[in-house]
């Protein structure tokens, strides 16, 4: 914190340039060459105009909120947003949340890069200290290391990493480049955002189907469930699902329940709502509910039968019958494990009493329309993608699918505005890993196979990833897994040859780059985006400001690259970042020709558009003909029991506790409320803060004071740790430790802590590696989920002490 | 002109705090400065019994406060310069820099933490309803930016036809300043100067 | 807990220091009022008649040290009669008017006799008058655990006592070191006002502690503040106590310009800890 305090006056007092002259030649610290200047608002001066300059967010949200960006003397000095002064809530207004009013403060950060760096001589990866050197220099030696990579391995060793820090049409030109300069590179599959519940819905819905219906389909439910969700934190702007939950809440018929170990924001002031649970015990709190739907007679046995494949023999595969191996046996204990998954079996493991099961499983069978919604948070486990499609069975058990009021169990779908974006080109790699396998694909990458670690197109990757592509993002190390073991990894360089990083500030994951180059905010670059919630929008975006110091946008910088591997014109075709996105948005036009013309929109800046159908029913055509409209499932239905699973199953390797089905089972978590041991008693769960997005913003000092990183702990787990609210605590597990301030709180479930997650990791990386900045990641494990290998970050158990 | 006002809709209010930094935007505050707080008010217990069943009594919510332009402004009462002062078109309290000492009496009378002395400015600031832009016909810059359209403001007969008086926990009350904020309470709400629950966010109110 | 009362420090000087002159001006009216002074002890009373006033002036330059920007310290007066700030203002101002012009025309020797005694006893009222609103300053209708009888009442004993204890040693020094003990009326008179104030100081400090143990904030409870400010309560409490029997012992005996000298030191700072404590409850109804 005094660090933080001394280098910002030192800036501003000294100015870029003078910061640089005094970090000197050789080996200057990395914090002394990111000056930014002073924030041009205290910078007085009220001379020149005005200018008003619409552009928008472009962080990992579908927000994408407008920014109305005003310049004076080419300085942003405010930042509003689109609104109107009216109460009607079906007005579509893309206000931006916290964090977009707070973009001054970040994109003036003292840390902001502004030339390009290379990594001081003498150095390691992780320590963070680097030398302002010449683009030239800069592009030289990444054409250099990149010849060489290619020359020795080839393709199939470049990786371009998981990125989310810059979205819009043209934002993202780093595959095309790969591809341009060399053929392609190796890719991934999935995300760090729902790659369970991303990896199993193919198998449930078929491919064509990836979300929900749209929130305001809930207003006529009669019932709505939704687990493990936080709307108004997860997408906080004003026509996203913030304002579309708090609109669907003041509406619907419904009774809502919101099923989470932590009474999130989300019911704030709504607490009767809340239905407590242990975490990651959702598929057994459905298990227990199936079993009395069943028993019951509250299933929807003519749409099991005509729509679904899999949920008692009769509907099982001709292949599968006569096993035991449908879901009803599952529920009944004629197969599987042989236990019958009574409200009280599911008590003993939720946390929720029997009798409270059984009332709400008479509530879902008997109350239509249902809609049932989960969130990302109750597959980001080791359990995720059996869970994520345990929660989908409830509409589809009652039928409760494609009719008004219902959705399918997946996430809140969107009505948006798709704009055409830039091309990545051909990638000649077939191979592909799962996203969080891109530091065991360097650790071990030429050991990983399609059987064992999940490897796509080959069968087993032919290099290990020498040379990474790290743009945009803080998931090397921060918004990853096992910070710790990361580190090592990253820190060796006879392990990946060369880390190209670029980004707007100096991040956790940036200090492994070799070369860092300076990037562009989307808000100071021209920029189209399209999204939506219950209503479409879109924003076209101007420069506030020419790029300053030696910046330069993506783009810009992969041309350079593209230029010194004489690629230019395959790369740019000829045209500028600003003549693609005229380009693109004439294909856009084309596919809807109801978009304002370029310049039209480039004027008004934020285009919206209600939903003709003002809401819309996921499956809806497949529940109105389902022979007409079949699911692109091998069975065109439905799939509660999956054989394309089932032999997946059978064509990898799985560890013994995890306990892989082909129907939606419950599996106790490796490191869950099933499994805490002496030393690590508590379970652990990460959620979204509403200061940040992931990491994003997580260094901008208005936000952290406004948003402390605390442990939620219920006082039944502070007391008899003698931890009081405001108390440093820290906390341990297998991975690491990490200290922040404890929130002794009843909003988070006795036995389980939580802590929001993308904190800014800040740990002595040489000496004891506690991490004082409180992020999560120190704390969870690399061992990737079972059949998406995605990242399990909420699977995690611990101890807290006081400090 | 009437009493201006402002109106929360505490059953939309998810405490995400965009109106705090919509208003540090605008004033252009440091970090630590704020002339909005959104105040976490919690009570109740969440408990597992012998079997493990969780039952919560737990309850919750968010309470976003400014300056309340109150009727009867304790903080101009005890002003002893007349800078605190109260429009008598508009019934905005606004501070007079050029005759503020930045005594502070105004912060310590203040039950709804409004004034504080901006010691490098020199005198005592404070939400001032974005007075510019309302007199010009447009809101105060939190009301605009409120994502659940929860803040509103407008006269105070406009805004007492829908809600209640200040009349929730944490705040005191209403009957010793007579606070320009009307409130429709969320179903969590407790009474004002109720002490079953807490503000649960102290470091997020100072 | 005690963060108030540190960030309030200028106001915890003033209100040490302004009552502590002002309350020596009631005991400078007693001596002229019960001691007989020769020419010289009277022109030595005179004379040290300016430390009392210099006192205050410190504690003004103490409370104009908190505000932000004293260069607007001539509006202080504009809310006359309604803000409790510039009554209490007013009435220091008047205080330290007369109080100044009682000093300079005593030591040019243009107050004699009645006039003289009439002026002491004037000045008198007014630094009692002052300092009682410097304590109803406090009474704010949102702050409970101040807007009570016991802050005037504490800061009047504060005054009383410290005034009496100063007093009494100007006016030892001004009979002359070693000299007899002062006249029985003076010993009486000083000894109860004395008590008068110790009693006021100590039974205040106590009942607004007791009182803020009852209130309850939804940010801070009453009782939290005052569990954090009870050692320092025990401090000033005990302080005053020994304030007042170091005075006594002063009244009687010989060498008591030195044991008053112990009792004012040790007044001062026991009433220092004391507005520490005040300042450190400080509880405002709401938010």
């Amino acid at each position: 914190m005094h660090a933080h305090l001394d280098r910002r006056s030192f800036v501003k007092g000294t100015g870029a340039l003078a910061a640089l002259a005094a970090a000197g030649a050789g080996g200057a610290s990395a914090t002394a060459l990111f000056a930014a200047g002073a924030p041009p608002a205290c910078a007085a001066a009220d001379s020149g105009t005005e200018r008003v300059v619409w552009n928008h967010c472009a962080i990992n949200c579908p927000g994408r909120c407008a920014l109305k960006v005003y310049v004076r003397d080419d300085e942003i000095v405010r930042v509003d947003t689109y609104a109107a002064d009216t109460d009607d809530l079906d007005d579509i207004q893309p206000r931006a949340c916290l964090r977009g009013r707070s973009y001054r403060a970040w994109v003036y950060h003292p840390d902001r890069i502004n030339y390009p760096l290379k990594r001081a001589a003498g150095t390691r990866r992780g320590e963070g200290k680097y030398e302002r050197i010449s683009w030239d220099e800069a592009i030289a030696t990444i054409a250099e290391n990149y010849r060489s990579v290619i020359k020795n391995y080839g393709p199939e060793a470049v990786y371009l990493n998981y990125c989310t820090g810059n979205y819009g049409v043209t934002a993202r030109p780093w595959s095309r480049l790969l591809n341009a300069i060399g053929g392609g590179h190796l890719s991934f599959y999935g995300n760090y955002s729902l790659a369970q519940l991303m990896w199993i819905t193919p198998y449930i819905f078929g491919s064509s189907v990836s979300a929900g219906s749209t929130l305001n389909v809930a207003e006529d439910a009669g019932l709505v469930l939704v687990f493990g969700s936080s709307p108004v934190e997860t997408r906080q702007g004003g026509a996203v699902s913030h304002h579309d939950y708090v609109a669907m809440r003041e509406r619907t018929k419904g009774k809502i329940y919101v099923i989470d170990p932590r009474l999130n924001d989300s019911l704030l002031g709504h607490s009767d709502e809340w239905l407590p649970i242990n975490p990651g015990t959702d598929a057994a709190l459905v298990a227990g509910i199936a079993y009395e739907l069943v028993n019951n007679g509250w299933t929807d046995e003519e749409f099991l039968h005509d729509y679904c494949v899999g949920y008692d023999e009769e509907s099982l595969p001709e292949g599968a019958k006569g096993q035991g191996l449908s879901y009803k046996d599952y529920l009944l204990g004629t197969g599987y494990d042989k236990v019958a998954k009574t409200p009280e079996w599911a008590a003993a493991i939720t946390g929720i009493a029997a009798a409270k099961i059984r009332s709400l499983a008479k509530e879902v069978g008997t109350t239509k329309p249902l809609f049932v919604v989960q969130g990302w948070g109750s597959q980001r486990r080791s359990n995720g993608e059996l869970t994520g499609w345990s929660i989908c069975m409830l509409p589809i058990l009652t039928g409760n699918i494609g009719l008004p009021g219902t959705s399918n169990g997946l996430r809140e779908g969107s009505y948006a505005i798709a704009l055409t974006g830039l091309p990545d080109g051909d990638n000649s790699v077939d191979a592909m890993i799962s996203v969080f396998s891109m530091v065991d694909a360097i650790d071990r990458g030429s050991s990983m196979t399609e059987a064992a670690d999940g490897v796509v197109g080959v069968e087993r990757l032919p290099y290990d990833i020498k040379f990474v592509v790290n743009w945009a993002g803080n998931c090397i190390t921060n918004q990853n897994s096992d910070i710790n073991w990361v580190h090592d990894v990253m820190a060796d360089e006879d392990k990946c040859q060369f880390v190209l990083g670029s980004d707007i500030l100096m991040t956790d994951s940036l200090k492994y780059s070799d070369i860092i180059l300076p990037d562009l905010f989307r808000l100071e670059q021209t920029s189209l985006i399209g999204t939506g919630g219950d209503g479409a929008y879109m924003i076209a975006g101007s420069e506030p400001y020419a790029p300053k110091f030696e910046r330069k946008s993506a783009y810009d910088a992969a041309t350079l690259i593209a230029r010194a591997l004489g690629k230019e014109q395959e790369f740019t075709e000829g045209r500028t970042q600003e003549e693609w996105l005229r380009h693109l948005y004439g294909l856009s036009r084309e596919k809807d020709p109801s978009l304002p013309g370029y310049d039209t929109a480039m004027q008004q800046g934020v285009y919206t558009r209600k939903n003709p159908k003002k809401k819309t029913v996921v499956m809806e055509a497949f529940r109105s003909d389902p022979a007409a409209n079949p699911l692109k499932t091998p069975s065109g239905k439905i799939e509660i029991y999956s054989e394309k699973l089932a032999a997946h199953i059978a064509m990898h390797t799985f560890a013994p506790d995890d306990k892989v089905t082909p129907i939606p089972t419950y599996v106790p978590e490796w490191h869950g409320v099933e499994t805490t041991t002496k030393e690590n008693p508590l379970a652990l769960s990460g959620f979204h803060y509403r200061g940040r997005l992931h990491s994003s913003w997580g260094a901008v000092e208005q936000l952290k004071l406004l948003n402390p990183q605390e442990l939620w702990i219920n006082p039944a787990d502070a007391q008899p740790r003698g931890i009081c609210q405001g108390d440093t605590v820290r906390v341990t597990n297998q991975f690491g430790a990490m200290e922040l301030l404890a929130k002794v709180t009843p909003r988070t479930v006795p036995g389980t802590v939580c802590t929001p997650q993308g904190a800014w990791h800040d740990a002595n990386m040489a000496g004891d590696r506690v991490d004082k900045g409180g992020c999560i990641n120190t704390l969870t494990t690399h061992r990737p989920s079972p059949f998406a290998k995605g990242n399990p970050q909420h699977t995690n158990i611990c101890q807290v002490t006081k400090v | 002109m009437s009493q201006l006002a402002f109106f929360l809709d505490g059953t939309r209010c998810t405490g995400c705090k965009t109106c705090v930094f919509a208003c540090k935007d605008i004033k252009d505050l440091e970090a630590k400065h704020a002339y909005r707080h959104v105040y976490e008010y919690t009570g109740g217990e969440t408990l597992k019994d012998a079997q493990g069943a969780i039952a919560s009594t737990c309850f919750t919510y968010a309470l976003s406060v400014a300056c309340n332009h109150c009727s009867s402004p304790i903080c101009a009462q005890v002003c002893p310069t007349g800078a605190m002062h109260k429009s008598e078109s508009d019934g905005l309290v606004t501070v007079d820099a050029a005759r503020c000492i930045g005594c502070g009496y105004c912060h310590m009378a203040c039950p709804y933490n409004a004034p504080y002395v901006d010691r490098a400015k020199g005198h005592s600031v404070k939400c001032d309803a974005c007075a510019d832009l309302v007199r010009a016909g447009d809101k105060p810059a939190c009301v605009m930016a409120c994502p659940a359209r929860a803040l509103r403001f407008d006269t105070m007969e406009a805004c007492s036809a829908r809600g209640e008086r200040a009349n929730t926990a944490p705040l005191p009350d209403p009957s010793y300043t007579e606070p320009n904020l009307y409130l429709k309470p969320a179903r969590d709400a407790r009474p004002a100067a109720s002490s079953e629950g807490r503000v649960a966010n102290p470091l997020e109110v100072r | 807990m005690l963060e108030n009362a540190i960030s309030e420090l200028p106001l915890v000087l003033f209100t040490t220091l302004a009552p502590l002159g002002a309350g020596a001006f009631v005991a400078l009216a007693v001596s002229l009022l019960a001691v007989p002074l020769d020419e010289r002890q009277s022109r030595r009373l005179d004379r040290l008649s300016f430390a009392p006033l210099a006192v205050v002036a410190a504690g003004f330059a103490a409370s104009v040290a908190h505000l932000a920007s004293p260069g607007n310290a001539f509006h202080v007066l504009n809310n006359l009669g309604a803000s409790p700030l510039s009554n209490e203002i007013a009435a220091g101002g008047v205080f330290f008017v007369a109080a100044l012009a009682y000093c300079v025309l005593a030591v040019f020797g243009r107050l004699k006799g009645a006039a003289r005694k009439a002026g002491a006893v004037v000045v008198a009222v007014l630094a009692l008058v002052f300092v009682l609103f410097v304590g109803c300053a406090y009474l704010i209708e949102t702050i409970a655990s101040w807007n009570h009888p016991a802050t005037p009442v504490t800061l009047l004993g504060y005054a009383l006592l410290g005034g009496c204890v100063g007093g009494t040693l100007l006016t030892r020094i001004a009979l002359g070191i070693g000299a007899a003990v002062p006249p029985a009326r003076f010993r009486v008179v000083m000894g109860g006002l004395g008590a008068v104030g110790a009693a006021c100081a100590i039974g205040g400090l106590l009942t607004q502690g007791a009182l803020t143990n009852t209130l309850h904030a939804s940010i801070t409870a009453g009782s939290a503040l005052v569990d954090a400010a009870v050692p320092l309560t025990g401090i000033a409490v005990a302080g005053l106590a020994l304030a007042m029997a170091t005075h006594l012992v002063s009244l009687g005996v010989s060498w008591g310009v030195y044991a008053s000298a112990v009792s004012l030191v040790v007044a001062a700072a026991a009433t220092f800890l004391g507005r520490m404590v005040f300042y450190a409850l400080q509880l405002n109804i709401g938010l």
